[in-house]
């Protein structure tokens, strides 16, 4: 069935499949037809049509030949096939057991371990642990409750169950490096000459000395890390590298950073539940947390110091702001409600910070 | 070199096909998602390696696109889309129909002027589609560069087929105008190179 040309306007031609196939790709068929049909009636529309197709592919044309280098190209397609590679799954049977099997025998064939890996796509844990050319201790939690290791510089570590922790033999000697699959909570000894180093899927954690825990299971799609104390410098782990000092993201108390692993992307966040890790020292030995007609800035510096967390807001809008609460006892969040009612405010958590929007006191 | 063939290669695990599927589409899959969002080469270059990654994870559970550049396209956006929402400051949403809404006519004078700053007509033509509502332009680039149908249009810019065509339609109605404006200085510019 024909649609009407002689009654199409150029716009009419330009949206029909017909039209616009034999002008970009002419058959002998559509040539045939489109010769007939021109002899046989008035062509002004066509004709204009056929200009403004011209025109409009010749405007689309650097759109069409938008530049995009081949070193770029290249560049992406080894990053997607490194992608595919981390995600393959390691089927029960080959991951652990025949996994120490090989680990007896990879002083005798280093080659042939490489050779297995590449071939089976393992963790980012036993690839690393395939690379080391030193011994190691390992340490694998079969059980159902948390173990405890002990670390040749007296570090303790609270290993999950399911989770293996290794380290090298010369661990302490120029630095504290230690392999993490799984989850973990570290308490480590305060060493500023020898930087601790968790490496956790594709993640290094820095330490000198604090706690913190790392959630960095193969199969998940996030790594996780939380400061309980001290602090703690988190960065992507690049192989081929010198392990200086990467753009990463450096962690306080109560802050967490959640590392999507196939976005390449770090979230940084607050803990759940913030803990206040220095009671606020009080002059005159009076409760903490507890105000009467207290200036809000006051309460804000308070709550920031006990909790390590920054507090941004308008100094200036809330200076006539004051506070009469009890809130020993509450948890962060319910501190910071009640001092956002207050005030007439609301506040966000922005890449581990409190901002507090709004408010003013007249 | 039949698509389809690289496509049913790719699913059962054929690395060789899946690379050459990504070397046909990528510069197209680039150039569309840049025109989309105003943001970095780095993130658009981000979604697209996220759409081919996710596809090789579920290759064995796809099914056969009747047009492979549709589908990557199409997966392109959705996931562009996606990125762009889960961020927490504002950034100008592609809701469609407020964007729509938004933008205004350009008058004789603005045209005269985007004519005027263009050296060729190469140029001025590009200038005048620019001068289109994001919609429209969009649907231009997928019908006559892209090569999609209306169905596929419309599947990608999520409007019926009717749509779709209204969408080239329109464009195409505008651009007439504004090409053949009756005013002499434009004839002699759009003439002479």
């Amino acid at each position: 069935m024909q649609p009407d040309y002689d009654r199409f306007s150029s716009a009419d031609f330009l949206t029909d499949d017909f039209f616009v196939d034999h002008q970009l790709a002419p058959t002998p068929q559509s040539t045939a037809f489109w010769q007939a049909w021109s002899e046989e009636h008035p062509q002004e529309q066509w004709q204009q049509a056929v200009s403004l197709l011209e025109a409009i592919r010749l405007g689309l044309d650097a759109y069409a030949q938008t530049h995009l280098s081949e070193e770029t190209i290249q560049q992406l397609l080894i990053r997607i096939q490194q992608t595919n590679a981390q995600s393959i799954k390691v089927t029960a049977p080959v991951a652990r057991f025949t996994w120490i099997k090989w680990v007896a025998a990879a002083s005798v064939g280093l080659a042939v371990g490489i050779w297995w890996l590449t071939r089976y796509n393992v963790t980012p844990y036993e690839q690393r642990l395939a690379t080391l050319t030193k011994t190691f201790t390992e340490k694998i939690n079969t059980t159902n409750q948390p173990q405890l290791v002990r670390l040749p510089d007296q570090s303790v570590v609270s290993l999950n169950p399911n989770s293996r922790l290794s380290y090298p033999t010369d661990f302490g000697q120029k630095n504290r490096q230690v392999y993490l699959s799984g989850e973990a909570t570290f308490a480590v000894t305060k060493d500023t000459q020898k930087p601790f180093l968790v490496l956790a899927n594709e993640l290094v954690t820095k330490v000198v000395g604090t706690k913190f825990r790392i959630r960095a299971f193969s199969r998940e799609e996030q790594v996780r890390v939380q400061v309980l104390s001290g602090q703690v410098s988190v960065y992507r782990d690049h192989a081929n590298s010198e392990r200086v000092h990467q753009k990463g993201v450096l962690l306080l108390p109560n802050q967490q950073v959640v590392f999507i692993r196939k976005m390449d992307r770090f979230d940084k966040s607050l803990v759940e539940q913030p803990s206040v890790i220095r009671p606020p020292n009080r002059v005159k030995q009076s409760a903490a947390f507890v105000y009467n007609e207290t200036p809000i800035s006051q309460v804000l510096k308070e709550v920031k110091e006990a909790y390590g967390i920054d507090i941004l807001y308008n100094k200036e809008a809330l200076i006539d702001c004051q506070l009469t609460s009890s809130m020993d006892g509450l948890s962060f969040d319910q501190k910071l409600s009640i001092i956002c009612k207050t005030v007439g405010a609301t506040y966000d958590v922005i890449d581990g910070q409190v901002v507090i929007n709004g408010g003013s006191c007249q | 070199m039949d698509e389809l063939k690289l496509w049913t290669a790719f699913q059962s695990g054929d690395e060789d096909a899946y690379t050459q599927l990504y070397k046909l589409h990528i510069r197209a899959m680039y150039r569309y998602g840049m025109s989309l969002v105003a943001a970095s080469e780095a993130f658009v270059l981000d979604c697209v390696h996220d759409v081919f990654t996710e596809i090789w994870v579920k290759r064995t559970r796809l099914t056969i696109p009747t047009n492979v550049r549709h589908y990557l396209l199409k997966a392109l956006k959705i996931r562009i889309l996606h990125l762009l929402e889960r961020k927490e400051h504002p950034v100008q949403s592609l809701t469609e129909t407020d964007y729509d809404a938004l933008w205004t006519e350009p008058n004789d004078l603005e045209l005269l002027e985007e004519l005027e700053a263009a050296n060729t007509r190469k140029e001025r033509l590009m200038r005048l589609i620019a001068q289109l509502p994001p919609r429209q332009q969009e649907a231009l680039k997928l019908r006559f560069v892209e090569n999609m149908n209306y169905n596929q249009i419309g599947d990608v810019m999520d409007v019926n087929h009717q749509s779709a065509k209204n969408l080239v339609f329109r464009a195409v109605e505008k651009l007439r105008g504004w090409i053949i404006l009756p005013s002499l200085t434009f004839f002699i510019f759009f003439i002479n190179k």
